[in-house]
Formats: C-alpha cells, sequence, structure tokens
C-alpha cells in the first residue's frame, strides 16, 4: 500500500543512466520528487544535474532508465508538454523581441489565450522586477535583467514543475535576493528543481538536496538532515601559511586525535569539535611545533559543503 | 613568433571546424563534375512542325504534282537526333505545341510552292513564294529551326527548279515573343532568381531558433515543427512577393513593359515562394548557425541559380515526356518549372490552364521537399537529443 507522501510524488527516476561513449554523466540516478517541495541539485560543475533535468523535462533520451511525471512513463512525451517550466542556467532569449512581447509568444506556444498570456507576462515582470523594461528588447537588458527574464520565460505558461538551473548564476546581489524571494514564494504552488553548485543558495531554498557528482547521487535528504551526517559541533578552517609537499600525511598523524574531516590541498584544514574554541589553543601548538604554520583561523556551522566534502574529499568547486 | 602562433592557432581552429572547411574546398570541384555531366548529356534537339498549304499543279494531260508534298518526304528524310520533323494538319494545334515548348517552329509551305516552282522549270519568269515560320521568335531553337529549314528548303527548290532558288519567308511571334528586347526576355528567370536568393533568408530564419537556443523553450512548448515552420514561413513569402515586386519595379524603371496577366504570375510566383521556403528547410536541418547556412546553402543556390534557367538558358536530354511534357535532370528543381510557366505567361501571352503541367510539376516537387524537409528538420532540431544536451 502506498504511504500518503508516496501519493505526492510528482517525479520519479529509476535508474537514470546518460552515456556519452564511455563517460557515464548521470549514472543510476533514482529520485523521488515530492509534489510541492524545492528540490536542490547539489554538485560540482559537470556533476550531471543539467544532464538529469534535460532527461527529465524530456529534453535529452536517457540511455537507460526511467522518468515518471505523476506515475506516467516521460517517454509518451507529448503528453507531457507543457508540464514542465525549465530556466536554463545559460540565459536563452529572444534577443530582437521586447521582454513582454516575448513572455506573451511564449504563452502563446503553451497554447494560453493571448489576453491571459498577456496579464500573466505582466504579473511575472512586475514580481521579477522588470516592469519598467517590458518594452525594451531583450538585447538591451543588464547580465541581471535577462536572467530574471530567463526565469519569467520558464514561468508564463504556469507549469506544474519549474526547474531551475543556476538560476542565481552572474546575478548582482540585489537581483539575488529578488530572486531568491521570487523562488521561495513558488513553494507549494509548484514543484521546483534548483540546481546549484552554491551550498549557501541549496541551502537556503530546498525543503530536499540531492547531492550528485560524476552523474552519481551520493546522498538525499533534507538540509538539516544531511549536515547532521557531518556530525554536532563547530568546524574549525585552518589557512596554513606554508606547507611542505608532504605535509598532508604529517598533519594527518598530528591531529588524529581531533575530528579531522580533511586536509585540502595540503594548505587548508577542517576539523570538526564540539566546544571548538576550547582545544584551538592546542591544535595551533601542535602545528607550529611540528613547523607548520597556521595562517587564518575560522569557526563556524556545519554547511552542506562540508557534506559534500566529507563525502568526496574535495570542495565543490574544485 | 607571434605571427607563428597565430598561424598554428588558425590552422587548429580551422582543422577544427571539418565540415565548414569540406564544404567550402568542396564547392568548385562539385561545380566541375557537374558541368561535366551537363554539357556531356547536352544534345540540341530541333522540332519543326511542317504545314502543307501547296495546292499543287496539274499539267495539260491532267497529272497533278504537289512539290509541297515531296518537300515533305525531304524533310522527313532529313530527320536525325537533332532534327525531329513532324507533320502537322492542323495549324491551331501547332501553335498550340510551340506554345508549351513542344516544338520550335511551324513553318507553313505556301499555296503556290509548286506552282512557283513549275514556271521556274518552264523557263519563265520565276514566280516567288513565301514560307511561313511562326514560333517564340526570341528563342535560340526557333532562330537555329528556322535557318536549317530555310537552308532546306533552298536545297530543294535548286534541285527541283534547277536555278536559283528566289523566295522569302515571313515569321509570326506568338504571344509577345517577337517584340520583347533580349533585357525584357530575361525578366521572368530574374523574378524567379529573385525568388530562389529567399532559400538563405528563409534558412536563416529557420536556423535562429537554433542558433539562439530558442529552440530548446519551444520543444517544451507545444508548438510542432509545422506550426514553427509554417509561421516563419509565412514572413518568408511576404518577403519573397516583395523582393519579386522590387524586381519587377526596377525591370521597369529600366524599360520593361509588363505583358501579360497578373492573376497567373501571382500564383506561380506564390507557388514558387512556398517552394523555396520548404527546400529551405533542408539547409536549416543540416545548420545549426547563419554562417553554416550561407555555406552549406551554397551548394543548392548555385545549383538553382544556374540549372534551372531562371539566369541563363538550359536544355537537357529528357528522360521522357508526360502529355508532351519534357522531364529531365532538372526538372527535379521546383524553379525550372516556374520559369517555364513564366516565360509562357510574360512571353507567349498564355494564361493559367497552359502552364498546367508546370503547375502540377511545381506542386509535386514542394510536397516531395516539404515531406523530405520536415522529416530531416524534425530529426535533426526538434526531437529529443540523443547526444550531448
Amino acid at each position: 500500500m502506498l504511504s500518503e507522501s508516496m501519493k505526492d510524488i510528482v517525479i520519479t527516476t529509476r535508474g537514470l543512466t546518460k552515456r556519452f561513449g564511455e563517460l557515464a554523466a548521470v549514472d543510476d540516478l533514482n529520485l523521488e520528487i515530492i509534489r510541492g517541495e524545492i528540490f536542490g541539485f547539489l554538485g560540482p560543475n559537470g556533476a550531471g544535474k543539467t544532464t538529469a533535468i534535460h532527461m527529465i523535462c524530456g529534453l535529452l533520451k536517457p540511455s537507460s532508465g526511467q522518468v515518471l511525471i505523476n506515475g506516467n512513463d516521460q517517454d509518451e512525451a507529448t503528453h507531457f508538454k507543457g508540464k514542465f517550466g525549465l530556466c536554463p542556467q545559460e540565459i536563452i532569449l529572444w534577443p530582437k523581441l521586447t521582454c513582454l512581447e516575448q513572455l506573451i509568444f511564449m504563452g502563446e506556444m503553451y497554447g494560453i489565450p493571448g489576453r491571459k498570456s498577456r496579464s500573466s507576462s505582466n504579473d511575472l515582470l512586475e514580481k521579477l522586477g522588470l516592469s519598467e523594461k517590458r518594452n525594451k528588447t531583450a538585447a538591451t537588458l543588464s547580465g541581471g535583467m535577462k536572467r530574471r527574464l530567463n526565469i519569467c520565460l520558464a514561468l508564463v505558461h504556469d507549469p506544474e514543475i519549474v526547474i531551475l538551473d543556476e538560476p542565481e548564476a552572474g546575478l548582482d546581489p540585489q537581483s539575488r535576493v529578488m530572486t531568491r524571494e521570487f523562488i521561495r514564494n513558488l513553494r507549494k504552488e509548484k514543484t521546483v528543481i534548483l540546481t546549484t553548485h552554491n551550498m549557501d543558495e541549496a541551502d537556503r531554498l530546498s525543503d530536499r538536496v540531492a547531492i550528485i557528482d560524476y552523474g552519481r547521487l551520493l546522498l538525499s535528504d533534507t538540509p538539516e538532515k544531511l549536515k547532521s551526517t557531518v556530525g554536532e559541533g563547530d568546524i574549525i578552517e585552518i589557512t596554513l601559511e606554508s606547507v611542505r609537499p608532504d605535509a598532508e600525511k604529517k598533519i594527518t598523524s598530528l591531529l588524529k586525535r581531533f575530528s579531522l574531516l580533511s586536509t585540502i590541498t595540503a594548505n587548508s584544514i577542517l576539523i570538526r569539535k564540539k566546544a571548538a574554541i576550547e582545544v584551538l589553543p592546542e591544535i595551533t601548538k601542535v602545528l607550529t611545533e611540528n613547523g607548520i604554520l597556521p595562517g587564518e583561523i575560522k569557526m563556524r556551522a556545519n554547511t552542506l559543503e562540508d557534506v559534500f566534502i566529507q563525502l568526496t574529499g574535495r570542495r565543490l568547486r574544485e | 613568433m607571434r605571427f607563428w602562433g597565430v598561424v598554428i592557432k588558425s590552422f587548429k581552429e580551422q582543422k577544427r571546424s571539418f565540415w565548414l572547411l569540406f564544404l567550402t574546398i568542396i564547392t568548385a570541384p562539385f561545380f566541375v563534375v557537374v558541368y561535366k555531366l551537363i554539357t556531356e548529356s547536352y544534345q540540341p534537339s530541333y522540332d519543326i512542325l511542317m504545314y502543307n498549304a501547296d495546292k499543287g499543279f496539274t499539267s495539260a494531260a491532267g497529272v497533278h504534282i504537289n512539290y509541297g508534298d515531296s518537300l515533305k518526304q525531304r524533310f522527313l528524310l532529313e530527320h536525325d537526333q537533332a532534327w525531329n520533323i513532324r507533320i502537322s494538319y492542323d495549324t491551331a494545334d501547332a501553335l498550340q505545341q510551340i506554345r508549351n515548348n513542344r516544338a520550335d517552329l511551324l513553318m507553313i509551305i505556301p499555296g503556290n510552292f509548286t506552282g512557283s516552282l513549275k514556271t521556274s522549270e518552264y523557263g519563265r519568269i520565276q514566280k516567288s513564294f513565301s514560307l511561313e515560320f511562326a514560333g517564340n521568335t526570341s528563342d535560340y531553337n526557333y532562330m537555329i529551326s528556322a535557318i536549317l529549314a530555310y537552308e532546306l528548303v533552298s536545297q530543294f527548290v535548286t534541285e527541283t527548279s534547277g536555278s536559283k532558288p528566289q523566295f522569302d519567308f515571313t515569321e509570326t511571334s506568338i504571344g509577345a515573343s517577337g517584340s520583347k528586347t533580349d533585357f525584357e526576355l530575361a525578366v521572368p528567370g530574374l523574378m524567379i532568381f529573385a525568388i530562389i536568393m529567399l532559400m538563405l533568408t528563409a534558412s536563416v530564419a529557420m536556423v535562429n531558433e537554433v542558433e539562439n537556443k530558442t529552440i530548446y523553450r519551444l520543444r517544451l512548448s507545444k508548438v510542432t515543427t509545422f506550426e514553427l515552420m509554417g509561421g516563419i514561413s509565412v514572413v518568408q513569402i511576404l518577403v519573397g512577393f516583395l523582393s519579386v515586386l522590387l524586381t519587377i519595379a526596377v525591370a521597369a524603371m529600366l524599360g520593361y513593359r509588363f505583358e501579360g496577366s497578373v492573376f497567373p504570375v501571382l500564383v506561380i510566383v506564390l507557388l514558387t515562394t512556398i517552394s523555396i521556403i520548404i527546400f529551405s528547410l533542408f539547409i536549416a536541418a543540416f545548420s545549426k548557425t547563419a554562417t553554416q547556412v550561407l555555406i552549406i546553402g551554397n551548394f543548392p543556390l548555385f545549383i538553382f541559380m544556374f540549372f534551372t534557367g531562371a539566369m541563363f538558358p538550359v536544355n537537357l536530354k529528357p528522360w521522357f515526356s508526360v502529355q508532351g511534357y519534357e522531364i529531365s535532370a532538372i526538372s527535379l528543381l521546383s524553379p525550372t518549372h516556374a520559369v517555364s510557366a513564366l516565360n509562357k505567361i510574360m512571353i507567349m501571352q498564355l494564361n493559367l490552364k497552359d502552364v498546367l503541367q508546370e503547375i502540377i510539376c511545381l506542386c509535386l516537387l514542394s510536397m516531395i521537399y516539404l515531406a523530405g524537409g520536415m522529416w530531416v528538420y524534425n530529426r535533426k532540431h526538434m526531437t529529443i537529443e540523443s547526444g550531448r544536451s
């Protein structure tokens, strides 16, 4: 018997795989995305996030596996036309059409009558702070405005599922705040899939996060639960001033009594410790006595990046 | 050092743009092959219709002689691959055949032909006669046919009468062919050339969505390939009409006089425009950018320009004929039929029903282009990708 949450599953992927020759860009991806949630896809560049969402929305044919939308096979693609709204990572606009013209056009392509399309286009432009630019051609907009228009184009037909691929990339702080607020407001009205390599973005916006690397799903859960997998306590991040090439092994040996998360590229150390401030002098003393000079020292709470580092031994941006 | 750095970098880029490089260097060799094939397959053929109006001559002994019949026999003996002579018994039908390009020349032997030659035989003062040649007097085939026919009649008269032939000929131009200047005769072809050029703008319009990547958005929407291409085509049809209108306007400013019915011209222009836009689907299907359109589009553009009769008259040996309408290699190119139709309408002053065969060919070819073009465009740009996203 299906549980209550199972009934609300809008997207299911089963063994979803995409191969480009020998390379598995997405490898055996199994996911369930619940209606009304913001589902974050977190992973470094080239992890397979965009490939995965292109298969989910029907732009790319999987090598194997299956995508189910509301329990139905995505292979019957025409049935799902209009269910998805995709805001691609790359800004895709009609440069010679005004903001309003392209939104109305896109609405019409989804079968929305002109008047309704105009009204929803104006609403979207208002919400994303573009109403003053409605009659300007896309080519004349700033980068941030283009990116916001890129989001509008994904929503003009009021889709059930919205896919936002790196929506904050290249946005100025003001636009980022506006966009983040807008995405947050989409929750419950729509199912949102958010792909990002920005941990902060994923953490703040997502109800659940899937961490993906080399095409494989590493973990999937709420940000809180994911962060708790790293363990309780603070994170001490020490940047080293001067280290020898063989320092990594030595540092690992010196600090094995502390919860060493990792040494990163041999010039920074991450340590998790409850009441970290109490052991910090001891750590710096051990390092200094062994000729390893600490530079900058930071203490902070767990982040999703720590989860990623724990899982892969490297930072997201490496 | 920097210079060589640029050379090496440019070499690598050029090598990695394989298709652009390949298409650029293959264009001229390709046309060498096409020209060779065309010149080898080209065999001139002149179709002459002969109508005998000769009344003959009856001697005092009651013997009836008709040199017109003898001339017919002589002409039929001369028949070979390049020289096709047929006897006509109905001048109206013969003229219709010329209008439909099924014959080049109608030669009418006059009623006093035998009488003229008999008086010459008896040593009397030779009475002259006048041959009548009818045809599209602007057409090269007509001119050559007329020269050949005149020479043959001269030989016959010399042999029969034993004296120097003394006759002349009159020419009857079909439609407005006799009154047109070379420039005016070129205008119908140039109108089709204007439409052929649409191939590039139409292909670029279709590729714009691919180049801007907006095709991804459209693929997720409910729009079909047919709706997308149809919408783009309507604008291109208007561009096509504008282009033809400008061509005629400029020609008119330079002295061209438009003759013929407007409606049939509009029908042919519309059908040709649609056909060219449909053909552009093939170019758009194999291109991802406007630059690629310009390079790939060169091939069909040149072929359509040079081998459809739009710029120069082209005659190829026909493969077969349907209801007298000859089909050759260039019949596979829809503008060939458009040029033929416009020539008939604007030079021979014919109507829509007289160019029905051309219209049928134009429509059939357009449908074939449409089926192939939609299939390949759909496969290349509108279906879900099997490659990298």
